[in-house]
């Protein structure tokens, strides 16, 4: 039978590349782009300089055309996509009084629109087939308010109301469509916190600690996989218990 | 896309990829023509994304991506001359 193959935006770097990695160990085709190479897509080509498993291009999600370029080539050499991660995001954080237009439109461009895009162009395929599975990763932002994050908390819950609508308009056709909400993780973006408020984060988080990419990007696989096969428009949020 | 298609070949793909995907539904395929509502031809909305898709592996092309709204497509008829007109505009 032939590797189900996954589409991942976003997924050279942090929970992006913690997806990739685990998606590959669990036998999928990783198809995945990013605007720049890491070292984790270097490390990968260099594994699989023929690209049988793993395949990654340099795309900016905002450039519709790449976009549909990308998924053409992506199934034209692997066939059918059976599954998208849209992990695509950027955070600029700050005082929304004080938020530059430019950081506001590129908020929407890449968290929203980009992942909405992509995946009005990997549906047609999954509804042809019958089959197939989509995770969009939301935020604890999306269901909490929380300050100097408003563009960023907007963009997501609106990635939670359209995992709802396309969850069912597409479940007739076996599609599923999840949200996954991480808390604060071992990522880029908790490493710009203070010291202060990183322990705010712990006293507040029932676990004590910090999530890991590993733990998050397990929660995305298994919204993926066959275990998840009879959940659909759902959020789920991974926290530590944070938002208790 | 490889060689364009001529009117008539869009026509006889688009019909017998119409009742290809009734049929994959478990429906008899009804006898439509050009005039007939895609409904009426047996086609769902989600069906009709289905036929797009498949269609855009025939002639790697989606019309309805930039150049067309899909609302403005009522029969099998319009869903033709879409294609016809999006893969050779002269």
């Amino acid at each position: 039978m032939a590797r189900p193959l996954v589409v991942i935006s976003g997924g050279s770097r942090g929970l992006g590349a913690g997806i990739a990695r685990q998606c590959l160990d669990a036998g999928y085709v990783v198809a995945a782009f990013s605007r720049t190479a890491t070292a984790f897509v270097e490390a990968e080509q260099q594994r699989d300089p023929r690209g049988e498993r793993f395949y990654w291009a340099a795309i900016d999600g905002r450039d519709d055309g790449a976009l549909n370029r990308f998924v053409g080539d992506v199934s034209d050499r692997y066939g059918a996509i059976d599954a998208l991660i849209n992990n695509a995001a950027v955070g600029r954080f700050g005082a929304f009084a004080l938020m530059r237009m430019r950081e506001i439109d590129e908020s929407l461009a890449i968290n929203l629109r980009s992942n909405i895009v992509l995946a009005r162009l990997c549906t047609p395929a999954m509804i042809a087939r019958g089959a197939g599975a989509i995770v969009n990763i939301s935020s604890i932002n999306a269901v909490r308010g929380n300050a100097g994050v408003a563009v960023y908390s907007a963009t997501k819950a609106a990635l939670d109301g359209f995992t709802r609508a396309l969850a069912r308009e597409l479940g007739p056709r076996n599609i599923r469509v999840n949200s996954l909400a991480p808390g604060y993780f071992d990522s880029d973006m908790v490493k710009g916190l203070g010291e202060r408020q990183r322990r705010a984060i712990l006293r507040n988080t029932p676990l004590g600690r910090l999530g890991t990419v590993d733990e998050i990007a397990a929660a995305a696989l298994f919204l993926l996989s066959p275990a998840a096969a009879f959940m659909t428009g759902q959020t789920i949020i991974i926290d530590g218990g944070l938002t208790l | 896309m490889t060689a364009k298609p001529n009117a008539a070949e869009i026509r006889q793909t688009i019909h017998r990829t119409i009742a290809e995907i009734v049929e994959r539904g478990g429906r008899a395929a009804p006898a439509f023509d050009d005039d007939d509502l895609l409904v009426d031809a047996g086609l769902a909305s989600l069906d009709l994304a289905a036929l797009v898709a498949r269609l855009e592996r025939v002639w790697r092309v989606d019309p309805f991506l930039e150049a067309v709204a899909i609302t403005e497509i009522r029969t099998v008829g319009d869903l033709c001359r879409a294609y016809r007109d999006f893969i050779d505009p002269a």
